[in-house]
């Protein structure tokens, strides 16, 4: 294991999409993190930037693990370790493993690029460190559990630009949806009615009506798990947990766990299955 | 005698397709096993279930006496290097990177082997040039060079001489040879160029349509390859009823040419073909090859 752990890390190194990625993430970071000091005057937060790239996490781990994972089948190389006696299974985590790592790395990337810029013009946190080294675990099993999806895809189909293709619409999919789920459930329960203004535009009887769009009862409590479960849908809500005055979304700092375990458990689900599917599969 | 791979009862269905049916082979230790068939006839799929990228449907072999039903297979294989169909090899890396990769994959620390490993299949001068720019040939001999990291005991070669060049082939027979008889290496060749073949294999194995139709060391086959003369005259029809009347084995090889697997006594036959106004243009005494017994083995018109 070992042995295909090493010999897969060095292939990693050595691929330019991982670093044309690596580098396309740093430079997003820079990107945002000066886009709020130029909008600062002196002293700015840097919390409402930190997790911005965790939505783009899907399309990364889609584009760089079906072109890493894939060119073992259109190259064949595959081949080699099966016929010299590793087990599929070491040959699925070593992947798995090193794409994983690959996908924390990029991830940090960025974060390397909000610090850059951020000690350089004065930014600082104001969300407490504890809150936001929750949201960083959280964040790198969010690539974790995209890096584990799109290897069971890679690893499962053999055809390289097809999986190319699959990969990015599935991260594609997660995104769209998540969006909106992300967006039905920030829908208010109730809106205000305006009933009477005064003579300068000011209402002066106002009434509450509930809101349409407002999902309630079963509906909602499976979109919330929905939405908590994919890691398209915790990638949305850390996008959107800080603002320039800290965190605003109180669910993951009242129950991170609860992310957590959803994470570890896409990644074992996932990571199971596609195991299992390998184990059977036939290599020509 | 010792084997290092023995298949017995192998089966390998895809869908409603029997690629090979009750397959069953031996190879003995330190030999080189010519594995001849014709395109579809379950040679592929043979070496892909030895070498672990499928499962038989059902039957078992046993490799170094491992069974493949056992978890133990995995450290038998270890001694195992291969190549089969297309070289595996990563295109956007030079030789040596390569050469690299599976020295990691099998663990093996040291690279200091590695010019030593790439003079033998002749790469020795590629540099950093990468895979994807080799010709079919080079990455023939990449693939090669790949499949003996680690020096293993047994190699499984598909059609390792498609793709080289006249100068290259003898390069590859003579390096075949040479890891056969210098260090004892016992090679699984599937080959189409039965010429080639012949120069090489110490036992052959005859599979067609799934099943092994024989398996047979050099040296009977040499023993059992026929006499034969070839005699061409000017009415092959009437050749053929003389010799259906002597009761001579032969067989058409064109419309007045004819093989005979015989001793032929010429004053009889020309008298005989005196009757039919025929007349004898040529007779070549004649030793059946490898091709003519995989011929008469796996099929074609014969009168015997």
């Amino acid at each position: 294991m070992n042995r295909l752990f090493a010999s897969t890390f060095f292939r990693m190194l050595k691929k330019i999409v991982f670093w044309i990625l690596l580098i396309c993430m740093f430079a997003y970071g820079v990107y945002s993190a000066s886009n709020v000091a130029s909008e600062a005057s002196a002293g700015f937060a840097i919390d409402g930037c930190v997790f911005e790239f965790a939505p783009f996490m899907g399309l990364v781990a889609a584009v760089f693990i079906s072109l890493f994972v894939g060119s073992e089948y259109s190259d064949g190389t595959i081949r080699n370790k099966l016929v010299v006696g590793h087990s599929r299974m070491q040959i699925y985590l070593a992947n798995l493993i090193v794409c994983s790592i690959a996908c924390v790395l990029i991830s940090l990337a960025y974060a390397a690029g909000i610090i850059m810029v951020g000690s350089s013009k004065g930014g600082e946190l104001l969300t407490e460190t504890s809150i936001v080294s929750m949201c960083l675990i959280c964040s790198v099993l969010v690539s974790i559990a995209f890096a584990s999806i799109m290897t069971m895809l890679a690893m499962l189909n053999t055809n390289k630009a097809g999986n190319v293709v699959v990969s990015m619409i599935l991260a594609l999919v997660l995104l769209v949806s998540s969006s909106y789920i992300y967006q039905r459930l920030g829908e208010p329960e109730m809106y205000d009615n305006y009933v009477s203004v005064n003579e300068v535009g000011v209402p002066t009887q106002v009434e509450q009506l509930p809101n349409p769009l407002y999902i309630d009862g079963t509906s909602r409590t499976v979109l919330e798990v929905v939405n908590d479960l994919f890691p398209s849908g915790q990638a949305m809500q850390l996008a959107d947990a800080f603002d320039s005055e800290g965190i605003t979304n109180k669910g993951i700092e009242n129950d991170p766990y609860q992310w957590i375990g959803y994470s570890l458990l896409v990644i074992l689900l996932t990571s199971g299955m596609g195991i299992a599917l390998f184990r059977k599969k036939e290599i020509r | 005698m010792d084997y290092v791979l023995k298949a017995e009862a192998l089966t390998k269905i895809y869908g409603h397709h029997k690629a090979l049916d009750n397959f069953s082979m031996h190879i003995p230790k330190g030999a080189i096993y010519g594995l001849v068939g014709k395109n579809g006839a379950g040679k592929t799929t043979l070496l892909r279930l030895i070498c672990g990228l499928q499962e038989a449907t059902s039957g078992d072999y046993t490799l170094y006496g491992v069974s493949s039903r056992k978890h133990e297979i995995l450290n038998a294989r270890k001694e195992m290097g291969a190549v089969i169909e297309t070289p595996a090899i990563y295109l956007d890396m030079s030789a040596t990177g390569n050469l690299k990769e599976q020295y990691r994959i099998l663990g093996i620390r040291s690279f200091d082997t590695i010019p030593e490993l790439l003079k033998m299949v002749g790469l020795g001068n590629t540099g950093r040039k990468k895979a994807k720019n080799f010709s079919l040939g080079m990455r023939q001999r990449l693939g090669i060079a790949i499949a003996l990291v680690g020096n293993p005991r047994f190699l499984v070669l598909d059609e390792p001489i498609n793709g080289l060049d006249p100068q290259g082939i003898i390069e590859m027979r003579q390096l075949l040879l040479n890891l056969n008889q210098q260090y004892g290496m016992t090679i699984l060749v599937s080959s189409h160029i039965l010429d080639e073949l012949s120069r090489l294999a110490t036992h052959y194995g005859f599979i067609d349509n799934g099943k092994m139709i024989k398996e047979i060391s050099a040296s009977d086959l040499e023993n059992s390859f026929r006499k034969s003369v070839r005699i061409e005259v000017t009415d092959g029809k009437a050749l053929a009823a003389v010799l259906e009347q002597t009761g001579q084995p032969y067989k058409i090889l064109a419309p007045n040419v004819i093989e005979v697997y015989n001793r032929v006594n010429i004053s009889h036959l020309t008298a005989d073909l005196e009757k039919y106004q025929c007349d004898v243009l040529s007779i070549q005494e004649r030793e059946e090859n490898l091709e003519n017994y995989y011929v008469n083995l796996i099929g074609g018109i014969s009168h015997e």
